[in-house]
């Protein structure tokens, strides 16, 4: 156990191309649930590719961050509502928060700061 | 006896273990594993086998040793009229538990929790825990349970002749009796003048005290005085040995009340017991108490004394008691100078080897015969254990009663910690199992993860700006305890780097993972309690 948790980790770590940038994309629009069929989960990736195919929802915002200090913010032409932008500014938040924990995870087990 | 399927102990993770998930390296499949562990420990929980005491009321308490303790305490307190020695909450249990609680000026909810009446009722009636008698005063009147206490500890010490169990006799003329025997037995004398009050009571409730001022003691008290407080000495011999887990109960001893039993249980006759005394106050002791002969022979045999000094240290007794009290003294000395590293290495290395693992399981079952001696002796316990270990003794240790609740007691001091903490990994195994986190059940708001942890925010725009709101804030809560989990994660496989090379399997496997998780859980502890600080507790 000791040893796999440890290969897992460092699989977990070569997986992950790039932990230095963070792409968060926000999606408005209808959204119609679609279950996995097995744990009755959210199939989140058909839920989106459906949605998108049949054009009911829309990418309101794009934020990419390289941790090297640079950060790219795509704003569409009609700017989105401001709890849009509130529920964005989240995500991203969220996606600092996980990569501060990864990184957390990382640098105690296998040594990412080595 | 319980007819419980040992084999079970670790059930889920032994699964886990021998399936292919558990051969695969895949973080899924760890993760996965950490969450068998966690489940075998809720099922360790569920049905009774560890079982922390919860603060507030369970729907059932499944830990019926536990149980059965606190009802004998009370009932030894007055607050029942008999003891049915059942290990369930039932209607007068639960009344009897309300009574104290109102006597003790606690909150009166009718269940005894860990953080309250547990501790209460262990300062009034264990002999290892300390009483501080300032806290059993209000208005500088005693309260009714601190009376009940004070009779019931001078009972079993042999000063009054019955357990006054409702608290009603002449405290001050006991615990001047008290004062008296003190006196006449040639012990250190308090400041205070002897009475009820708290210099005494401190004396009365301090049972490590009382051993080392009869272990001290220089010269032994004159025959007229030994007649006046030989009850007193015989019955801390009786609670000293009680302790330590000889076949002795403290239930008091009176020489004029008590009916002479007969002496032959064991096939000795009297005449054998005459022929081994030697003076007639020996034959009246021997009579009178069998049980704590064949007691103290066996503790003189378990300390290294061969047969015939063993039996003559026992039968003369009173003429040498001080040995006795001073081989005690020294075994809580050595207790008190026992880290927990020591301790933890102690135990790891007994339980680990072959012969003992066969054995684990009845840990069990003595368990549920202990009664109350499982939450009391411990540290005489650790003493009698490190001896035992000294001497040739420790190649044919089994596990006995003492083993079983040291064993037992080390492993659930773990099991609180090592529960919540694989409660608050379940939050990180969650968010790397699954690629998605919604912030309702109505999955208005869904946050879905790539491989790089990228993230895509699906926001349903039938949704208002408040029920968005509130989605978020829900996804932030998840998200910050996936960042406290992946730190906690990265501590126990850092920590418990060894015990993750084992195949845990059966009731063995989960007592040997509990006491190697017990010297991590000063670490373990920090994090649960950090836990506790930033999420208030919930999801655990």
């Amino acid at each position: 156990m000791k040893l796999s948790l440890e290969k897992a980790l460092q699989g977990l770590k070569n997986q992950l191309c790039d932990l230095t940038s963070l792409q968060v994309q926000t999606y408005v629009g209808e959204i119609e649930v679609v279950l996995d069929g097995v744990s009755d989960a959210t199939d989140f990736e058909a839920s989106l590719k459906n949605a998108r195919q049949e054009g009911r929802i829309k990418l309101s915002l794009v934020t990419k961050i390289n941790f090297d200090g640079d950060g790219v913010v795509l704003v569409p032409s009609s700017a989105p509502a401001g709890y849009i932008q509130e529920a964005h500014d989240a995500a991203v938040k969220a996606g600092h928060e996980v990569r501060q924990g990864l990184v957390a995870l990382f640098s105690d087990v296998v040594g990412l700061k080595k | 006896m319980d007819e419980r399927d040992f084999s079970n102990g670790m059930k889920r993770y032994s699964a886990f273990h021998q399936s292919r998930a558990g051969k695969d390296a895949s973080i899924v499949s760890v993760c996965k594993g950490l969450d068998a562990l966690g489940q075998d420990w809720a099922a360790a929980e569920s049905d009774g086998t560890f079982v922390p005491l919860p603060d507030q009321k369970p729907e059932r308490s499944a830990d019926s040793s536990r149980m059965r303790t606190i009802r004998n305490r009370l009932f030894m307190l007055g607050y029942m009229e008999a003891d049915s020695g059942r290990g369930n909450l039932d209607g007068p249990l639960e009344a009897a538990i309300a009574a104290f609680q109102q006597e003790a000026g606690l909150e009166v909810d009718g269940w005894v929790g860990e953080q309250e009446t547990w501790p209460a009722l262990q300062e009034l009636v264990s002999f290892e825990t300390r009483l501080d008698p300032l806290k059993w005063f209000r208005k500088g009147k005693p309260m009714k349970a601190l009376l009940r206490a004070v009779g019931l500890r001078l009972f079993v010490l042999g000063l009054l002749p019955e357990n006054p169990a409702g608290g009603d006799f002449d405290r001050e003329q006991a615990m001047r009796r008290f004062g008296d025997i003190w006196q006449r037995v040639g012990l250190k004398m308090p400041a205070a003048s002897p009475g009820f009050n708290l210099g005494w009571l401190w004396m009365l409730f301090d049972q490590d005290r009382i051993v080392e001022q009869l272990g001290a003691l220089k010269a032994l008290p004159g025959k007229k005085d030994l007649e006046r407080t030989h009850s007193f000495i015989l019955n801390a011999a009786k609670i000293e040995l009680w302790l330590m887990g000889y076949k002795v109960v403290p239930n008091g001893y009176d020489l004029e009340q008590r009916k002479v039993r007969r002496a032959d249980a064991d096939g000795m006759r009297k005449w054998d017991l005459l022929k081994l005394s030697r003076t007639l106050t020996q034959y009246y002791f021997l009579k009178k108490s069998f049980n704590l002969y064949k007691a103290l022979c066996l503790f003189w045999k378990d300390n290294g004394e061969k047969e015939e000094t063993a039996e003559a240290l026992s039968v003369d007794f009173l003429g040498d008691f001080p040995r006795f009290f001073a081989f005690v003294n020294s075994g809580l000395l050595a207790h008190e100078a026992m880290t927990d590293d020591q301790k933890q290495i102690r135990i790891e290395a007994f339980i680990s080897t072959k012969k003992h693992k066969r054995d684990i399981p009845a840990i069990w079952h003595s368990v549920k015969t202990l009664g109350g001696r499982i939450w009391d002796g411990m540290r005489r316990i650790w003493g009698w254990f490190t001896r035992m270990l000294q001497t040739a003794k420790a190649k044919i240790l089994k596990i006995g009663l003492n083993l079983s609740r040291l064993i037992y007691n080390f492993a659930l001091q773990s099991f609180t910690v090592v529960a919540n903490v694989f409660k608050s990994i379940g939050a990180v195994i969650d968010v790397l199992v699954h690629s998605c986190v919604s912030g309702a059940e109505n999955r208005k708001v869904s946050l879905w993860k790539d491989g790089d942890f990228d993230l895509c925010m699906l926001v349903d725009d039938s949704a208002g700006p408040q029920e968005i709101r509130q989605c978020c804030s829900a996804i932030a809560h998840k998200v910050g305890l996936f960042s406290f989990g992946c730190r906690v994660l990265a501590t126990i496989v850092r920590l418990l780097a060894n015990a993750f090379e084992t195949a845990w399997t059966g009731y063995f496997g989960l007592v040997s993972a509990l006491i190697k998780f017990r010297g991590t859980r000063h670490r373990l502890q920090s994090l649960v309690n950090e836990y506790a600080l930033v999420f208030g507790g919930a999801d655990r």
